[in-house]
């Protein structure tokens, strides 16, 4: 079973600087909310979706799976944004009689239906970007350097590495109750599900006490432990980022007032 | 005696017996096992000798003094006495192999350059440096517990607790932990391990302790505690099997001489059947003496194309002839060579590989198999390598141990005392520059011992 977590994890991008990423993503994702025509994000959208696949070499089918799945999500939202967003003027585009009213588009709600569209995506591929090239192991530095609590940043380390532990485990109970027909019908899933979460419950509590023995008989004292991951910028990473912010500063002041309609 | 309990007593809150007077004493620098079925109280016990549970009743002794239970005594012990758990995820908790290793010396307060020093150490030497940045969860079982057993040794451990150490290991993964369980043990270090795996403890420890609801029942070295036959089935443990086939062989007259094989190069050295011939004898010559019947060859020899044979008579007949005995030598030897893989040059290995007429390369060690692999080496063996080539030099082979330092030296014990203990003619050198610095006496023992006991039959 493969989940993002794994697919960052095999993500050469993984090893460059976390801050260089986390910045230009917020300033794609600013830049995006401030533009006021769809070419910026659009361009936002092109810049990420190709950065992930060629330079963090995430399978293209991966990808797309996950970014369908969002795409429809946006897109309905988009159409029924068109049809009330009817405020903003313009000409009468398209107009559906129902029952002696009708439905209708006009020029100002496409153009702000379009816009939202793009900035969505635009936002999710930047989003994409991030989670699919940092995995939760990189951000725990970072988790440090906000100073967030210490015994939050230790519980959290310790969470990450056993939900994949119980995960397994999960998923071998469930195979074993399928084997035997336990989701059967309604009835049976329902108890087997019960029954799952009830062991699972049991075997968290046991492994708890096993996790205190293991940390005290390697000297734990309470103290939390910490780690930093140091990946350097190197010089061919911040001039693809200059690149990247320049030409959206660019797109920015030259795609100003552009709209469809 | 670096660890000791005296009477020692343990019962679970809900009134379970775990561990009922227990008094044993653990000399340093030993590989003990621990063995029982499961239930009998070995998990305990190592959570009492590493102070995680506190005894009800007598103590735990470590390097002369009674264990203090304050944090900071506590703290010390734990520094001292290391526990590998049985299931490794249990052990595993930081999110990178890196981080779980540096979790021990971290603790312990190092700075930072000294726990990236020690980490980098411990990488190198259980091959791990690939995974340095993977969680453990995309881990194999075997880079589990090399993970593991790095993570507890970044403490510099005097004592090494392995619970079920083999357990869910595929063999050649089993084999790369026994590697270095043993040269760990070469570099010093007490390893105590629990297993109900007979075989294993029977073959790999030097002593063995014998635990059965919650009791000791028996101690003592391997071969003494698993020849009681009624105590081991007591214990619901099982003989182990090279001793039952050779208890079966001596039954049969197929081996001789009472002994207590571990492993197949010891198991094969017992096969002797009586071999007699009849010959044709000097008319002073009476029974008991022996005769030398020179060098045979061809059909008349049993292990190598030349044979030298001495003889003892066991019966005259009147007509001249008599009935011998014949104690064979093969003429050429096989022979087992060791090469430091840690000073690797390409030339000189080629060269010696020419030289030396090598047949049967093999591998020990996790980072010689590594560097065998990037070099393009055809490894014909990869586990139980030292049983391995003996049992192949014996048969004429002239076999090559590639390994790494720690390991040379036990190579070259084991090799040694096989062909002092056997009497069987092999020669054994370490080759190259690497294996050359490391420190062993004498390396061919084979021609005193031989010619020792030819002069006591002639």
């Amino acid at each position: 079973m493969r989940n993002l977590d794994d697919v960052a994890l095999l993500s050469p991008l993984r090893y460059k600087n976390t801050t260089l990423k986390l910045l230009l993503v917020l300033f794609a994702l600013i830049a995006g909310l401030l533009a006021d025509s769809p070419v910026l994000p659009a361009f936002v959208m092109f810049c990420m979706i190709s950065a992930t696949l060629l330079f963090g070499k995430i399978p293209v089918g991966t990808y797309f799976k996950l970014f369908i799945s969002v795409l429809g999500f946006v897109a309905a939202s988009c159409v029924i944004l068109a049809f009330f967003a009817i405020g903003n003027g313009g000409g009468i585009l398209l107009e559906i009689p129902v029952f002696g009213r009708s439905l209708t588009i006009t020029e100002g709600s496409a153009n702000l239906a379009i816009l939202v569209f793009a900035r969505s995506l635009g936002g999710i591929s930047s989003l994409f970007f991030l989670s699919m090239t940092t995995p939760m192991l990189e951000l725990f530095s970072y988790f440090k350097r906000f100073s967030f609590l210490d015994i939050f940043t230790e519980l959290t380390m310790l969470i990450y590495r056993y939900i994949f532990v119980f995960l397994g485990l999960l998923l071998n109970i469930q195979a074993a109750q399928k084997m035997r027909f336990g989701y059967r019908n309604y009835k049976t899933s329902i108890y087997s599900a019960g029954l799952l979460a009830g062991s699972l419950f049991i075997l968290t509590l046991e492994q708890g006490d096993r996790l205190f023995l293991a940390m005290n008989s390697r000297c734990y004292d309470g103290k939390p432990v910490f780690y930093e991951s140091k990946y350097k910028i190197s010089p061919a990473d911040l001039l693809i980022a200059a690149v990247f912010v320049s030409s959206v500063i660019a797109v920015f002041i030259y795609s100003r007032g552009i709209q469809v309609f | 005696m670096i660890l000791e309990t005296r009477n020692l007593e343990f019962s679970y809150p809900d009134g379970t017996k775990a561990i009922d007077d227990i008094s044993i004493t653990i000399p340093e620098g030993k590989k003990i096992s621990f063995v029982g079925k499961n239930g009998s109280g070995k998990s305990t016990l190592f959570l009492l000798l590493n102070g995680t549970l506190k005894p009800k009743k007598g103590k735990v002794i470590y390097g002369g003094k009674d264990v203090d239970y304050s944090s900071s005594g506590l703290r010390d012990l734990r520094k001292k006495v290391g526990i590998v758990f049985q299931n490794s995820d249990d052990q595993l908790f930081a999110p990178t192999v890196y981080q779980d290793i540096a979790f021990g010396p971290m603790n312990l307060g190092y700075p930072k350059e000294e726990v990236e020093r020690i980490v980098n150490l411990m990488m190198d030497q259980f091959g791990l440096r690939h995974l340095k940045d993977k969680p453990p969860h995309h881990l194999s079982g075997g880079q589990k517990k090399r993970t593991a057993i790095a993570g507890v040794l970044a403490m510099d451990p005097d004592v090494i607790i392995l619970d079920e150490p083999l357990s869910n290991l595929d063999p050649v993964g089993a084999d790369e932990i026994l590697d270095i369980l043993n040269e760990l043990n070469h570099m010093g270090k007490t390893i105590i391990i629990s297993t109900h795996d007979v075989d294993l403890a029977y073959a790999w420890s030097e002593y063995v302790y014998l635990l059965s609801n919650s009791r000791l029942m028996d101690e003592g070295v391997p071969g003494d505690v698993f020849s009681k036959e009624k105590q081991v089935r007591d214990s619901s443990l099982k003989n182990p099997l090279i001793l039952d086939i050779y208890r079966e062989l001596e039954k049969r007259w197929l081996a001789t001489g009472h002994e207590q094989p571990k492993d197949l190069p010891e198991l094969a050295r017992t096969l002797r059947s009586i071999d007699l011939m009849r010959v044709d004898v000097s008319p002073d010559v009476a029974v008991g003496q022996c005769v030398n019947l020179g060098v045979l060859f061809g059909e008349y020899t049993k292990e190598g194309l030349y044979e030298a044979v001495n003889s003892r008579v066991l019966f005259r007949n009147d007509d001249g002839t008599a009935v011998v005995e014949l104690k064979r030598r093969v003429l050429r030897p096989g022979a087992v060579y060791v090469y430091n893989m840690e000073c690797f040059d390409k030339d000189e290995f080629e060269s010696i590989i020419k030289k030396y007429d090598i047949n049967h390369i093999g591998a020990m060690g996790k980072l010689s198999k590594d560097l065998a692999e990037n070099q393009g080496i055809t490894i014909v063996c990869n586990s139980g390598v030292i049983d391995r080539s003996i049992l192949n030099a014996i048969t004429g082979s002239r076999c090559l141990i590639l390994t790494s330092k720690g390991m040379v030296a036990h190579t070259a014990k084991r090799v040694r005392d096989y062909i002092q203990n056997s009497g069987i003619r092999l020669i054994f050198s370490p080759v190259g520059k690497g294996a050359a610095e490391v420190d062993y006496h004498a390396a061919e023992t084979a021609e005193t011992t031989e010619d020792n006991s030819e002069s006591n039959n002639e």
